[in-house]
């Protein structure tokens, strides 16, 4: 077998030294630096092209590049997003089965809204 | 499961404390974040529009450019760059960098200073850059 990359050995040593408890703690700070790299770029993007006809933004959206951060960029906020709620409900709520109730559902809205964000995207890049 | 199990102990609530610098922006990082959850929903929903078509993306374009779309998109940036630099500091306190009172202090002012900043700088781009004049 091949040994990985350094910095891929690093982040999986990262992830293995947090398993259980402390693995929602390792995917907050994973997804955090990657929303924070991406959300600058996503920022210039839309400050670039506010206001932007939809042919334009069509036109961006067709890159190759700017569909994978886009996925990746919206994926690594609602993950975070996930945790964060997550976190604020087990803060505020005492009753654990409420509580993972309540999470459960928020958990199921963010995934279905980041589908429906990669469905707008895929569409805007392929459909007509 | 008995009721004592079912009952965990919660966070204390913000009315225990003073407030000061560290405590504002300790809850504002939790109270942007939740805002920026609602700005995630509306980025979707703006995607989706866009690639419904022309139609959709025009009457999305409509809304948030109307002075109350601008407005709730304003609060959004200022949530997003304070959210992105108070959580760059979070990452430097994982590090243990910077965690010496005066230090949490200084950092605290310049994520506060660097928000206003980049917000207003962001706003002055989008509208000295129009699209039209911007080669793809």
């Amino acid at each position: 077998m091949t040994k990985p990359a350094p910095h891929l050995a690093g982040l999986a040593a990262f992830f293995a030294r947090h398993r259980g408890t402390s693995r929602n703690w390792a995917i907050q700070r994973a997804t955090a630096i990657l929303a924070l790299i991406l959300g600058v770029w996503f920022i210039f993007s839309v400050i670039f092209l506010a206001g932007a006809t939809h042919d334009t933004w069509k036109v961006w959206a067709a890159k190759p590049l700017n569909i994978v951060l886009f996925i990746i960029f919206l994926g690594a906020a609602y993950w975070h997003a996930a945790i964060g709620c997550h976190e604020i409900v087990t803060d505020y709520i005492g009753d654990s089965e409420k509580r993972e109730k309540i999470a459960r559902a928020s958990r199921f809205m963010l995934a279905a809204f980041f589908a429906l964000g990669v469905l707008g995207m895929l569409l805007l890049a392929f459909g007509n | 499961m008995s009721d004592n199990e079912r009952q965990r102990p919660v966070s204390p609530h913000l009315g225990w404390y003073r407030w000061q610098l560290t405590s504002l922006l300790s809850i504002s990082h939790r109270v942007t974040g939740a805002a920026l959850i609602l700005g995630l929903l509306l980025l979707s929903l703006w995607t989706l529009a866009a690639g419904l078509g022309p139609g959709a993306y025009n009457f999305m374009s409509v809304v948030l450019g109307s002075w109350l779309g601008k407005l709730v998109l304003f609060g959004f940036t200022l949530a997003f760059f304070f959210h992105l630099l108070n959580g760059a500091r979070h990452l430097c306190w994982d590090l243990v960098r910077g965690m010496e009172l005066p230090q949490v202090y200084r950092s605290g002012y310049l994520v506060l200073a660097l928000t206003v900043i980049f917000t207003l700088a962001a706003w002055f781009l989008a509208y000295a850059l129009r699209p039209e004049i911007v080669r793809l």
